[in-house]
């Protein structure tokens, strides 16, 4: 026993724990989970009859059906300059929809809560709402969301058994959406993404629930439409969250955020990809890996092994050959909650996909560790760093250091140029006593960060 | 299954005792789940909240859950499961509404702990409170996080090297159990 692990139990020891709650009070609990169970099926029964008169056909493997027209929210315009590729940057919320933000590419800003998506186009000065599918439902979660232009967008839907996948192509005014058969997911479901290309090529990848001791395996959907239809391209695959540089190339996420795959068949199969490792960096199994970003013909990873060293690894021919380089910072591994297959339970996984890193360009990147950006413009042969400054004077005093690790979650940092970048950071005071989630943009490369004021004002 | 049927059923044929095995597995595991979970998340209303929950899902899956190797490593992946989203949400309500986040839930004489324990990274947190507050070995805690055995010796390596830098102090014994 060492001391810090006395240290440890010291500290728990000291946590006052009130009574459990009563096994009668646990029961009603599980009753009232199991009527929200039978309240999403009926609700789900309910729009398939009303929408039986509009279902087209998904294609036989899949049997998605188009569940209609979505809510038609003519009081709300489009924003055009608002809505661009956010991928990646949500990640699955559970209970009632409260959502999460995303950053974009124009160098505006959402915020996705149960209400819809408020958006910025002037650094958070002024928001503006946009319903979604799902907003103001209480038994839905926002599991995934997508834009590839400023009007063509997707966002997955999950209720408790049951996944949508709605889709826009005039910015958020109207909204149309396919369910996703249920078939696909018997036992329920723990997670998904999307992730398109174009306006026309895209996936879904949707984690079936998998009981304790299975090995878990993702079902993979692609649409060649835009999402009207959706076929199954694999049952079987062994990933969480996917990206494609074509029709037929893409990158997959292992479940468990530790893995990373390759597909060259549009989805259906995927190999498992060996990345190397520099020299002197730690062996054995990797910590975690972040979903690749593509950016000029090049695929761009953080790589974590054991001990903390961060990796950068990039490929510009599919993965045929690899260049690893140890970067300066040390790495901060997404948590990984996915199942890993090997025993593990996830009753409500989410997908890794929010990392301090970023991606600007085939051989710019970003990174932000401890008190520090660091930038790279040539592949990570060499790194700079800056201590940028920070102002909070927006949300109302100041707050000691900035942790940006410290609240269960990497802070997302993504640059929409080489000026202009946001991140999410966790604002602690000095003896770390209080702490604040704070959303930081800035638009000098990094050199200074300022709090961007809340959507709600 | 009927949840509520399980938990009445298993009352009427309870033990001499009067408490079901569930209840006498649940009274047993809850207060060092709570004490878990506020250490990883620094939330004790979440913390309570995640147990609850994770306890709810065992009781409504009993049969099943008392038959597992480890009934408690269950409840561990769920609960961490469930805290951790309402972690994020809790985050985007502090976002969005500018919520107050909740004062640390330990005297202030273990301040200076508690402030060294929440300062360490989500896995080095997570896994160092399993092994020594939920007093999992450590394959356990690797399923219950769902990496690799050695990533778990790894990560409780840093761990406790990272808290004795922060404490100032030097720890006695540097090898631990498995």
């Amino acid at each position: 026993m060492t001391d810090s692990a006395r240290a440890v139990q010291d500290l728990a020891a000291a946590i006052p724990v009130g009574e459990p709650p009563s096994g009668a009070d646990l029961t009603r609990r599980a009753r009232r989970r199991r009527r929200i169970r039978i309240a999403s099926v009926a609700a789900a029964i309910a729009l398939l009859a009303l929408a039986a008169g509009l279902l087209a056909s998904a294609g036989p493997q899949a049997g998605a059906g188009k569940a209609g027209r979505g809510q038609a929210h003519n009081q709300l315009t489009a924003y055009d300059v608002a809505l661009a590729a956010g991928r990646h940057a949500l990640t699955a919320l559970g209970g009632p929809p409260v959502g999460s933000f995303g950053l974009i590419r124009s160098g505006q800003l959402w915020v996705l809560d149960g209400d819809g998506l408020f958006l910025t186009g002037d650094g958070g000065s002024s928001w503006k709402l946009i319903a979604v599918p799902g907003a103001g439902d209480p038994l839905a979660n926002y599991e995934a969301i997508d834009f590839v232009s400023l009007r063509q967008g997707w966002i997955v839907v999950g209720r408790v058994n049951s996944l949508q996948v709605a889709r826009t192509s005039d910015g958020g005014k109207e909204w149309s959406s396919v369910t996703l058969p249920a078939s696909l997911f018997p036992r329920g479901w723990q997670g998904a993404d999307v992730s398109f290309i174009n306006q026309y090529d895209g996936w879904v990848v949707v984690q079936p629930y998998t009981p304790p001791g299975r090995q878990a395996r993702s079902v993979v959907l692609y649409t060649t439409d835009g999402g009207v239809r959706w076929t199954v391209a694999t049952a079987a695959a062994p990933v969480s969250s996917v990206i494609f540089s074509s029709a037929t190339s893409g990158w997959g996420l292992g479940l468990g955020a530790t893995s990373l795959y390759r597909t060259t068949d549009g989805g259906r199969s995927w190999q498992p990809v060996t990345l190397p490792r520099p020299a002197g960096t730690a062996t054995g199994a990797w910590i975690s890996l972040t979903l690749p970003e593509i950016a000029g013909g090049r695929a761009v990873l953080l790589a974590v092994p054991a001990r903390g060293d961060a990796i950068t690894e990039s490929t510009g021919d599919g993965g045929l050959t690899w260049v690893a380089r140890q970067a300066p910072f040390r790495g901060e591994p997404v948590y990984p909650q996915a199942a890993t297959g090997e025993g593990a339970v996830c009753a409500d996984c989410v997908v890794p996909g929010d990392e301090p890193f970023a991606v600007l360009g085939p051989a710019q990147w970003r990174y932000w560790g401890g008190d520090r950006v660091y930038t790279t413009t040539d592949s990570g042969a060499t790194w700079s760093s800056v201590q940028p400054n920070l102002s909070f004077a927006a949300v109302g005093g100041t707050l000691g250091r900035v942790g940006v690790d410290n609240e269960g979650s990497e802070p997302p940092l993504q640059f929409a140029s080489p000026q202009t970048g946001w991140a999410l950071a966790s604002t602690s005071s000095a003896n770390g006593q209080q702490s604040q989630s704070v959303l930081l943009v800035t638009n000098d490369g990094g050199k200074a960060f300022s709090a961007v004021p809340s959507p709600r004002g | 299954m009927d949840d509520a049927g399980t938990g009445d059923e298993r009352s009427r044929v309870g033990s001499a005792g009067g408490l079901t095995p569930f209840e006498a597995w649940y009274r047993g595991e809850y207060p060092n789940m709570v004490r878990v979970l506020t250490l990883v998340s620094g939330d004790a209303e979440i913390a309570a909240d995640a147990a609850a929950e994770a306890f709810t899902r065992a009781l409504a899956n009993w049969d099943r859950v008392a038959a597992m190797a480890s009934p408690a490593g269950w409840a561990y992946t769920v609960a961490l499961n469930v805290l951790r989203r309402r972690q994020q949400r809790a985050r985007i309500e502090q976002l969005i509404a500018r919520r107050e986040p909740p004062p640390p839930p330990v005297p202030e004489d273990r301040l200076y702990l508690w402030e060294a324990v929440r300062s360490l990274p989500p896995r080095q947190r997570t896994a160092i409170v399993l092994h020594y507050v939920a007093d999992m070995p450590q394959d356990q805690v690797a399923k219950v996080m769902g990496v690799a055995p050695g990533t778990v010796a790894a990560t409780l390596h840093a761990a406790r090297d990272s808290l004795r830098d922060k404490l100032n102090g030097s720890d006695s014994d540097g090898t631990d159990r498995p």
